[in-house]
């Protein structure tokens, strides 16, 4: 077994490339999508129009008090300016343009009352970004202005928000990142056994190995210490940078999510085993990638699936990055012990036990006989 | 020829198939310690399925192969049998050296003995100075005397050679048959297939395998008198169109 297991390192030694791939790759993805993630919290640009009247707050209004009922448009820009670009823009026409042109996403023209708002509704992102910011910017030079009539009264309706599992700067991130981090691992971790093992049966290596007294089960067992240390190697540097350098939450400590990321990757791994023997080319293993990869990442929790229908729920279960994501939330965002993730974790050893096994039996193909 | 030798493996009643595909019919062969057995016979005939049995790697659907009397597939007599693959099978991202450590560690040597025999055996090869560079560099000749170094790794007492010797150069062919006799002088067995006619006269034994089935056995000068040929090549082409009549 260990022979094997050392015979695996040694090949990998020997095929750099695919070495550095295996460890680099997964950061490599990871700072993408950490990337992708921060720069998805977009700051609206929003074009303004006849900034020199005056508007009215919302409703229309006739009070008699001009200082309390109208709204200066610079009040309002001033707190736009903290959540989006202002363009200032000298007519409606050239504001239009600019929507058009996509160079803003929404316009805000003083010029009626209450202020016209046009949005560009073709990215729901951007859209819902900028009714966001100018609904906010609107409410907050209201309640200004009004808190100097009635101060009590408007500070009442700014209620104190508290957090547990986080603060107001969690962001999506930090709540991807422990699923995330499952997922990297179980990916790249089931394509590397999958071909290797499939490498050596297409190559015929493993019916030569199997002209000798190598049993089955010690063959399996090799590629699961041998690949078991790399995805171990890999676990380490992707928690490194998703914690240590992107700061995710790590409540647990790093032991306990390494706990579980090794897990995951004896899982996967043992899944690529398994799987690898009904593909006979990298071209097929290749093909398993949206049966077994591309669901878990959409149901394994990547998305909420709360108000999804029952089903798809229900399959959330067949996977295991879906106990793994649900125990490494636990740990890192919500400080639970291991002890506590304990159900999710044995999930996730039952899956890698399983096919571990359907492994060892799938290799009767190649090796008649006991063991 | 040496008939009274020790019974090293025996096979009786093989049959196989492939789908529709006869690979093995009936066939039965026995091969005795101190001999040369040779394969010969068209590509098809079976030949490759037959050496597989004999090592464990498939079974046939009726029939039994059995070596050193144990009922194959079995896992613990095949440390007393080396196997040489028809196509190269060598890890290519390993070094010769590191190929040969681990054949020897999975036919059960402890590591130190591995490596020790892995380089008396890399002497052997004519790979000294070689034995540290990845397989993958290897030229034909090289991974072929590696391949031949892996099956002899574990000193074993029969030698299971599927065409051992196809895309060698003369020389080096020379030099694979001239191992074969010595290794059966010392009492081993040696079945080895082959499509070239000069090295089937080298055998002890031959048997002509077509469809399948063993069409004849006996030595070289015997298999050409039953055919009425001055050469093997001829029995050769005669069983072909023989057995294509049939």
């Amino acid at each position: 077994m260990l022979a094997t297991a050392l015979r695996i390192l040694r090949q990998l030694r020997g095929d750099p490339r695919t070495l550095a791939l295996i460890l680099i790759a997964p950061l490599f993805v990871v700072f993408l999508l950490h990337e992708v993630v921060v720069a998805g919290q977009l700051t609206p640009r929003i074009a303004v129009v006849n900034t020199a009247g005056s508007v009215n707050s919302g409703t229309t209004s006739s009070g008699p008090a001009p200082s309390f009922s109208l709204l200066s448009p610079d009040s309002v820009i001033q707190e736009l300016k903290k959540s989006s670009t202002i363009l200032e823009v000298s007519d409606a026409a050239s504001a239009e343009q600019d929507l058009r042109q996509g160079t803003a996403d929404a316009i805000v023209d003083f010029s009626a009352t209450p202020a016209n708002v046009t949005v560009d509704a073709a990215d729901p992102s951007t859209s819902s970004a900028s009714i966001k910011a100018i609904q906010e910017a609107f409410a907050t030079a209201v309640k200004d202005r009004a808190a100097a009539f009635a101060g009590p009264l408007f500070a009442s309706a700014s209620p104190k928000i508290n957090f547990i599992n986080g603060s107001a700067s969690t962001s999506s991130f930090d709540f991807l990142a422990p699923v995330l981090l499952a997922f990297i691992i179980f990916f790249f971790t089931f394509i590397l056994s999958g071909i290797s093992f499939l490498r050596e049966r297409t190559s015929g290596t493993l019916e030569r190995a199997f002209a000798t007294p190598l049993s089955r089960s010690s063959l399996v067992g090799g590629y699961m210490i041998g690949f078991g240390i790399i995805a171990t190697v890999q676990t380490i540097l992707v928690q490194f940078l998703i914690v240590g350098v992107y700061k995710a939450p790590n409540a647990a400590g790093f032991g306990a999510s390494l706990a579980v990321s090794i897990s995951v990757s004896l899982a996967a791994l043992a899944m690529g085993l398994f799987l690898s023997a009904f593909a006979n080319s990298e071209f097929q293993m290749l093909q398993f990638i949206p049966i077994v990869i591309v669901p878990q990442i959409l149901f394994a929790g990547i998305f909420n699936l709360r108000s999804g229908p029952a089903w798809i729920n229900a399959l959330s279960y067949v996977f295991p990055l879906t106990y793994a994501g649900q125990a490494l939330r636990d740990l890192m965002i919500r400080g639970k012990t291991l002890l506590d993730v304990l159900p999710n974790l044995a999930a996730v050893w039952g899956f890698a036990v399983v096919f571990i096994v359907l492994a060892v039996v799938g290799l009767g193909k190649f090796r008649r006989g006991k063991g | 020829m040496n008939s009274s030798g020790r019974l090293c493996a025996q096979a009786k009643g093989l049959k196989k198939r492939f789908g529709h595909v006869v690979a093995l019919d009936s066939l039965s062969l026995d091969v005795r310690a101190g001999e040369v057995l040779g394969l010969i016979g068209p590509s098809g005939s079976g030949k490759t399925s037959f050496v597989k049995v004999l090592v464990g790697i498939l079974t046939p659907d009726e029939g039994e192969a059995s070596v050193f009397g144990e009922r194959m597939p079995s896992r613990g007599v095949l440390s007393r049998v080396g196997y040489m693959a028809q196509a190269d099978v060598l890890y290519d991202d390993l070094s010769a050296l590191d190929n040969l450590v681990y054949f020897a560690t999975l036919e059960g040597m402890d590591r130190k003995t591995s490596k020790r025999r892995a380089l008396e055996l890399i002497d052997f090869a004519g790979l000294s100075g070689h034995e540290k560079r990845f397989v993958r560099e290897y030229s034909g000749g090289m991974r072929k005397r590696l391949s031949l170094a892996m099956a002899l790794v574990h000193d074993p007492e029969l030698f299971v050679l599927d065409e051992p010797t196809v895309g060698v150069d003369p020389h080096l062919r020379q030099r694979f048959w001239k191992e074969f006799a010595d290794l059966a002088a010392r009492g081993k067995a040696i079945i080895a297939t082959t499509h070239i006619m000069d090295e089937a006269e080298r055998c002890d034994r031959l048997a002509l395998i077509f469809d399948g089935k063993v069409i004849a056995t006996g030595s070289p000068a015997e298999i050409r008198s039953a055919y009425g040929v001055t050469n093997l090549e001829d029995v050769f082409l005669r069983a072909t169109v023989e057995g294509a009549e049939s």
